[in-house]
């Protein structure tokens, strides 16, 4: 069993909280664990329903992520205990896109469903929210119909802020991959959106 | 075109390194990479639309909504019970690590070991045996003649922990012939050479047919060693592998 004195100690609260909260869940604290599940549950279900688009696919992944993670907590390595779940999720989500890739159904069809828009404020411009939901359903059209290793890397860099070697470790590819695949992916977006770029100038 | 001036004609922006300046978004952009797509981007209209474009839906993907998660993740008594970590997952897990520093020089130990040991006990045996059967007897297992006559049949037998090209041998002859296959036996030189001298000596001898076999017992404790070294070394990559990949 390993031991996590044996990691550095972080000086971030939020990690440090994170570290004890799994070393009591690796003695066998149940709540402790399910203390981190409801501390990061959103933020890695809002990662993987944008790699996988499709709420019921997404959320049995993040289930199964956490499922992964309960199992291999032992082998923990020390860091962040948020990239660390993450990290876990994006291989779960990356395998169901696999799976996906081997028997092709209708890409996400659920995106034209009004979960995906942005709820409007009751003092709400009607036309500007109709414009605001005309561009999340392109934009969620668009990253949609990207290959499935573009969006990944998309999603990881320009929405959650991971950097290069981040991003490398946890799909699994090298540096030069990952940029390749942020660069290609954004030029894939915009050509798809192409003739529709008013409604993000605006 | 690495340094584009400010006249370039924006016709030519199909040329133009489309990947660069979708990189100039980029926080880890740096150095000369900075300055070629900065360059581009300067020099060419549409190159500065296009970046502008994928800066705008990079700051659009940011802020798109996610619908809200279906369910709670949390887990039940049940599952942790299901999913309680077994002796076989610690194990994975302590392999798995990256303060393991055992197991890679374990596995790379064991492989080349086990593939030194089945090249030893194959190639020499195999070279021996190819000179041994050139210089006085044609291919293994094929028959020669000498002197015509009653066939004769040369095997190699188990003993002095010999090669088989190089072991003692037995000469099956006729009835009359025994002393010859004693005569392998005893000194242990080589089979296809004992057997060369001790037909020559046969007075009138027929065409015998020799055939030569390797020794099943000299080569196999070798081989069954090795083989199980270089199985054990890579089952202990594949058991990284799978630590690694399925560890978290």
């Amino acid at each position: 069993m390993e031991d996590l004195r044996s990691t550095p100690v972080s000086d971030d609260p939020v990690q440090r909280r994170d570290l004890i909260l799994l070393e009591q869940a690796r003695s066998g604290d149940l709540d402790s664990f399910n203390d981190l599940v409801e501390l990061y549950q959103d933020q890695l279900f809002a990662l993987v329903v944008r790699m996988v688009p499709d709420r019921d696919q997404a959320a049995d992944v993040v289930q199964e992520g956490f499922f992964s993670a309960f199992r291999n907590l032992h082998s923990f390595r020390g860091g962040s205990v948020k990239a660390w779940l993450s990290r876990i999720c994006v291989n779960a989500a990356m395998d169901t896109q696999r799976a996906r890739k081997r028997r092709p159904v209708q890409p996400y069809p659920e995106l034209e469903d009004d979960s995906w828009q942005p709820p409007a404020g009751d003092e709400a411009d009607p036309e500007r929210t109709a414009v605001l939901a005309e561009r999340t359903r392109a934009l969620n059209r668009a990253l949609a119909s990207i290959t499935d290793d573009q969006r990944a890397a998309i999603v990881l860099y320009d929405i959650e802020g991971y950097d290069y070697a981040e991003i490398a470790d946890m799909t699994g590819v090298s540096l030069g991959t990952v940029k390749s695949r942020i660069h290609r992916g954004r030029l894939a977006l915009r050509d798809r959106l192409e003739g529709r770029m008013e409604l993000f100038r605006g | 075109m690495d340094e584009p001036d400010a006249t370039m004609d924006t016709a030519r922006h199909a040329t133009h390194d489309r990947e660069l300046v979708a990189a100039l978004i980029d926080r880890e952009l740096t150095g000369s990479e900075r300055e070629r797509a900065r360059a581009l981007v300067d020099a060419c209209t549409a190159c500065a639309t296009l970046h502008d474009d994928l800066r705008t839906l990079a700051v659009a993907a940011r802020d798109l909504p996610v619908p809200a998660r279906p369910r709670d993740f949390m887990l039940s008594p049940a599952d942790a019970e299901r999913l309680r970590p077994t002796l076989i997952r610690r194990l994975l897990g302590a392999i798995g690590t990256s303060r393991d520093a055992v197991s890679r020089p374990l596995a790379m130990g064991l492989t080349t070991l086990g593939l030194a040991g089945l090249l030893v006990a194959t190639v020499p045996s195999a070279l021996q045996m190819g000179g041994a059967t050139s210089a006085v007897l044609s291919p293994v297992g094929e028959s020669i003649d000498i002197d015509g006559g009653e066939p004769y049949s040369l095997s190699a037998a188990p003993g002095d922990g010999a090669p088989a090209s190089v072991a003692p041998a037995r000469v099956n002859a006729g009835p009359d012939e025994a002393p010859a296959a004693g005569a392998g036996e005893d000194d242990g030189e080589p089979a296809a050479q004992e057997f060369g001298r001790d037909t020559a000596a046969e007075p009138g001898g027929d065409r015998p047919e020799v055939a030569l076999a390797p020794d099943p017992t000299g080569i196999s404790t070798l081989v069954v060693v090795s083989g199980s070294l270089f199985i054990i070394g890579l089952g202990l990559f594949a058991l990284r592998w799978t630590a690694r990949r399925f560890g978290g």
